[in-house]
């Protein structure tokens, strides 16, 4: 009897010997738990309208952003040493905000009035320096019907 | 054309509720021939569905536009292999690959487990199961998303495919990801038999895990192919972005990867019963998760609040699965103890448990912070966006900890390590990275994170060569057998070991491909005039202006190059049907130590005297990724590979004088 007893006591989970393995596994669970919270404070970037982004006023400058507008018609410029291009974002709400950017990777689809995502500081004067740029694609509306072009 | 698809998936639809009613009724009141007619409607289901993306493939394969479908992904112009690609490149067409190549796997499972066994009693769950996930897909595609659409005047021409895809990366990535995703519906399915059967022994561990190491390679191979094509096609200089879309595809192989190991210790010593039957439930989840976050563009914007219209049946399905999976969990948990203890924290078993906390501890940090933008912007109205470096510092150490287990795990004894025999197994593998590493800071690798990656790397290697070298001595010493034929020997005959060790080996070629592109990555921009040089590395870029062809459909642009004396041509692409939306062709040099990178980012002027604008990268070690791939792939054939029959041979002698029977 009593060591039936014993014998289900130790084929329980939660018996004592089985006490290094919750350790074991606690400190991984606490580990990928810091990781994560460590990992989320430092690498989050607040995504922006251009609206919300001047709403800010001075507060702005200096902090890592994500800023989102619609490229105003006729501002994409290209650095004349081709390295760089200057143009301006806006939402319907706002001022347009100017933009340069120096990195290598332009995306193929920048054009008037697209979607555009910015990500760098906004400065002292004004200028949102960006470190990367985004274009939305113009998604072609899957529920469009074929034109009259289409049929011959 | 379109009828016909149409009527072949609604006859699914009501065969695979037939087929379930059919199954699961004929196996509780014992009906041998309710169960047969329910494992005939799943053949006619495969049949169904088969004739449908049959019918879909004609109709591109003959440009019948009147199909909304075809015309919206096809056009004249493109090449016959690009046009049945089509087929799986929209919505409604890659649900019905999906469900075509499931219905194809479950014949193949109901095939391979025709035979009389202990499994057989599982087969109408399974069935079941799988005429379950195929009917809810076959409900979508009928009545929802349908691939079968009509227009009501056939266009004379397509639109085509969007330029990004013309690559060969179209033509084999989604198929190998869509049915990397579909393939844990398999040793699911047979999980949940085997929880509605009350068989919780071993029947369904093995077909779990065999089955569940095709879905595993399948959806691994799918994973490096999309690496592989985001890499020469999208011009960043990059693989993998950590983007959502990239994420749910990973997270259940990682929790893939946790199951096949730990159906292992199930095996040999009937531990962790239950927690296997939550993993592969929790895999079969992620995959569902991430068929429907592809295929409808949920998690691509932040903003995209807008589901599909396909969004809330997923959702659905996915609640049902996780209500009615833990439903049956709870109800035959009292009968799934364990057999045996954890001896020691120095044991295989406790290597396996460790590999399983950190695959799972990666899969929940990949997870939260792909849905983490969602969750703050629902909560607090807080539009946030999360990126690769987050997932970088999260993913890196845990991945690290996986690597090092990678090594240690296989070499521990079951049960319980002795020191001497820790000793005697760790000694040489690491002063073999030690050794290694020296080597690599003398050739000038010095940066920490790569000294700890390179080394944990070494180690592994070190452990697995040990391994081969240790095995083919014995069999040597044990057969006299040459060295050769030794080894080749003790992996035939421990085909399972030997080919996770090749499958380890090829892990370690991909993370170590990741430490070298990532820390050792060199780029620079220049805008050069026909004749000047940019140099980056050991490569001196010459400028030759452009070269414009016009082709059928596409006019390409080719930035004419020199590097080192060789020709190399970077290109842009504007397709006709999409003049907003140039495609960029990579101009790749690939060395076995590092591909030389360059992208045509812009040109002023026309011919041989227009200036270029280069984006040039230098990326080591990128190749090893793409090589661990194959690897990958050979390791598994390798631990899969039937193990030989004794061969059955008809021999006719005669009796012996005074046996029975035989008189004269």
């Amino acid at each position: 009897m009593a060591l039936a007893a014993q014998h289900d006591s130790t084929r329980s989970l939660f018996a004592s010997r089985n006490l290094k393995f919750f350790v074991a596994g606690g400190v991984i669970a606490l580990a990928v738990a810091y990781l994560v919270t460590m990992g989320l404070q430092g690498t989050t970037v607040y995504f922006l309208t251009v609206s919300e982004l001047q709403a800010k006023g001075p507060a702005a400058q200096n902090q890592l952003y994500r800023v989102s507008g619609n490229l105003v018609p006729g501002s994409l410029i290209k650095d004349s040493s081709g390295l760089g291009i200057h143009f301006q974002i806006a939402d319907t709400a706002s001022n347009p905000l100017p933009v340069v950017y120096r990195g290598g990777q332009v995306p193929d689809v920048m054009g008037d009035n697209i979607e555009i995502v910015a990500e760098g500081k906004l400065d002292t004067q004004g200028t949102f320096t960006a470190t990367n740029v985004l274009a939305k694609c113009p998604s072609r509306l899957e529920d469009a019907a074929p034109e009259e072009r289409d049929y011959q | 054309m379109a009828a016909l698809g149409q009527i072949c998936i609604v006859g699914a639809f009501a065969l695979a509720l037939y087929a379930i009613v059919s199954s699961v009724v004929g196996v509780r009141v014992r009906s041998g021939e309710l169960v047969a007619s329910g494992q005939n409607a799943a053949w006619a289901v495969t049949g169904l569905i088969t004739a449908a993306a049959v019918t879909l493939l004609v109709a591109f394969a003959v440009h019948d536009f009147s199909l909304r479908y075809v015309w919206d992904h096809s056009s004249r112009a493109m090449p016959m292999d690009l046009i049945l690609a089509a087929f799986y490149s929209g919505q409604q067409g890659s649900l019905l690959y999906w469900a075509w190549t499931l219905s194809i796997f479950s014949a193949v499972v109901l095939w391979q487990q025709r035979r009389p066994g202990p499994h057989r009693v599982l087969m109408p769950y399974v069935i079941a199961v799988v005429m379950a996930v195929l009917g809810f897909m076959a409900l979508l595609l009928g009545f929802v998303a349908s691939p079968f659409e009509a227009l009501p005047r056939p266009p004379a021409d397509g639109v085509g495919l969007n330029p990004l895809l013309y690559d060969e990366g179209m033509r084999i990535h989604p198929p190998m990801l869509l049915a990397g995703l579909m393939s844990w519906t398999i040793p699911f399915a047979f999980a949940i038999a085997a929880l509605a059967a009350g068989r919780l022994g071993n029947e369904w561990v093995a077909l779990s895990r065999r089955y569940g190491m095709v879905a595993w390679v399948i959806l691994g191979l799918g994973n490096v192919l999309g690496a592989w094509w985001a890499y020469h096609v999208l011009g960043w200089g990059g693989y993998w972005g950590w983007d959502p879309v990239e994420n749910v595809a990973l997270m259940p192989w990682l929790v893939g990867t946790a199951f096949i190991h730990s159906i292992q210790m199930q095996e040999r010593r009937g531990m962790l019963k239950a927690w296997n039957l939550i993993l592969i439930m929790v895999a079969f989840f992620l995959s569902i998760f991430g068929t429907f976050v592809v295929r409808s563009g949920i998690l691509a914007s932040v903003h995209a609040f807008a589901l599909s219209a396909i969004g809330p049946y997923f959702l659905t399905f996915l609640t049902l699965a996780i209500v009615g999976s833990l439903a049956l969990f709870f109800w035959r948990l009292p009968h799934l103890r364990s057999d045996n203890q954890l001896d020691s924290l120095l044991s295989r078993e406790a290597s396996f448990l460790i590999n399983n906390l950190l695959f799972l501890g990666v899969t929940f940090a990949i997870f939260w912070g792909t849905i983490y933008p969602l969750v703050a912007e629902a909560l607090a109205d807080q539009k946030v966006s999360v990126g690769p470096p987050y997932f970088k510092q999260v993913a890196g150490p845990l991945l690290g900890g996986v690597i090092l287990l990678m090594g240690i795990g296989p070499l521990m004894p079951w049960r319980r390590a002795s020191r001497d025999h820790l000793m005697n197994s760790f000694m040489l593998p690491v002063t073999g990275a030690v050794v290694g590493l020296a080597v690599l800071a003398v050739l000038g690798v010095r940066d920490p994170f790569a000294v700890l990656g390179f080394g944990l790397c070494l180690f592994v290697l070190g452990t697995v060569l040990q391994e081969f070298i240790r095995g083919a001595l014995a069999r040597h010493r044990a057969t006299g057998e040459n060295y050769v034929l030794a080894l080749g020997s003790l992996i035939r005959r421990n085909k399972r070991r030997y080919g996770g060790y090749i499958v380890h080996v090829a892990m370690l070629l991909i993370g170590a491909g990741a430490v070298g592109s990532q820390v050792y990555q060199q780029q620079t921009q220049a805008t050069l005039a026909p004749g000047q040089s940019v140099t980056l590395g050991a490569y001196t870029i010459t400028a030759h202006g452009i070269a414009n062809n016009q082709l059928p459909g596409v006019n390409v642009t080719d930035g004419v190059l020199s590097v080192n004396g060789q020709d190399l041509r970077p290109q842009k692409q504007v397709f006709d049907n999409f003049p907003q939306q140039p495609s960029t062709k990579v101009g790749l040099r690939s060395t076995p130590f590092e591909d030389l990178y360059v992208v045509l980012a812009g040109w002023d002027g026309d011919g041989p005297n227009a200036k270029v604008s280069l984006a040039v990268f230098i990326n080591p070690l990128v190749s090893w990724i793409w090589a661990g791939g194959v690897l990958l792939l050979l390791g598994t054939l390798v631990t899969m590979w039937p193990a030989a029959v004794p061969a059955r041979e008809r021999v006719t002698a005669p009796l012996p004088r005074g046996a029975v029977g035989v008189t004269s």
